[in-house]
């Protein structure tokens, strides 16, 4: 069997995969996906800007000479892809903190989340509470949330799921709109090797 | 499902904390004509956790042969694969998976559609 044609193969199943409607990706998608994989189920909860941004770079419209943030970005999503969680957490401390002094405060919280199981939950339940969304840098939060992904306890999310909490319906469209953007992040984030110190990809 | 043997009892229990054990002293138990499910469905977790993943395909492998509707052990089987380098194996395993969960109503049949997707993008870049 050759390589495209276990290619095509493949093709036919991914193309078999029908999206969610919008109004139905709420709880038993995202919980399903959860099992699978906490970081698709995070997506659909969390507003996906944050994730798309930090992973992908400017959106459509941004000014690309955000050279700072986007240099930024990089650095923190090069540490993240390549297993460097604690160091990404440390160069968000040190570079971002100045700017947004409560960054400070969810740093230290994640940060704990390394060796503190409470910390797991204080994450999640802020998370739950929508007490990042609007006083943090977008970009911090979604280091953030993709480095909690793997380790945010399954229970917190499945209450969080469970308790009906809808995210907002404007942002669930972005979400689908995104969807390929996911898709490509996911891939990055679990499939392809660590980047290797010094490397860019 | 086949009775869970004291073999497959001691394998489950010991699976979560230490699968490094099932592997060091359940798995050199399981005999090649071995149909004891619960058993082999424990040590191929083991294996897979520990990093083995030929071994931990060759069981789930088995596994399916025994259990050919269970969709959760074709997903497992095509992830064991897709850790062992045989893309070859995760598809027909994936398509298996579609096939038994076509609709996607289980959480195996979803996790076979993320899987889907994370094999396309490894073959497009080997």
């Amino acid at each position: 069997m050759s390589n495209d044609d276990l290619k095509k193969r493949l093709k036919k199943l991914t193309d078999s995969i029908v999206e969610p409607p919008v109004g139905e990706m709420a709880a038993p998608y995202a919980l399903a996906l959860a099992q699978a994989d906490k970081f698709v189920a995070l997506t659909a909860l969390l507003p996906p800007t944050f994730v798309v941004r930090a992973l992908v770079g400017p959106m459509p419209g941004e000014d690309p000479e955000r050279t700072r943030m986007q240099k930024r970005r990089d650095a923190v999503r090069q540490l993240f892809l390549g297993g460097e969680r604690k160091a990404a957490v440390e160069f968000m401390k040190k570079h971002a903190a100045a700017q947004i002094p409560a960054i400070e405060a969810v740093a230290k919280v994640a940060s704990e989340t390394f060796g503190k199981p409470d910390a797991k939950k204080k994450l999640g339940a802020a998370i739950k509470k929508g007490q990042f969304t609007d006083d943090l840098d977008p970009d911090t939060l979604a280091v953030l949330v993709l480095f909690q992904c793997e380790a945010i306890a399954e229970a917190p999310l499945r209450a969080l799921l469970e308790d009906g909490r809808t995210p907002d319906q404007a942002k669930l469209e972005a979400a689908l709109q995104r969807r390929a953007d996911l898709v490509s992040l996911l891939s990055q984030c679990f499939l392809t090797r660590p980047i290797t110190k010094g490397e860019t990809r | 499902m086949s009775k869970q043997s004291p073999l497959a009892t001691a394998a489950l229990s010991l699976l979560a904390a230490t699968p490094e054990l099932v592997v060091q002293l359940i798995a050199p138990q399981v005999t090649k004509d071995s149909v004891d499910e619960p058993l082999l469905a424990a040590v191929a977790v083991a294996l897979a956790k520990t990093g083995d993943a030929p071994a931990a395909k060759g069981l789930f492998a088995r596994l399916f042969a025994l259990r050919p509707t269970d969709v959760e052990v074709a997903v497992c089987l095509a992830e064991a694969a897709m850790a062992a380098a045989d893309p070859a194996t995760a598809v027909s395993a994936l398509e298996k998976a579609f096939a038994l969960d076509a609709q996607a109503d289980t959480p195996a049949g979803r996790r076979a559609r993320v899987l889907a997707f994370k094999l396309e993008k490894q073959l497009g870049s080997a």
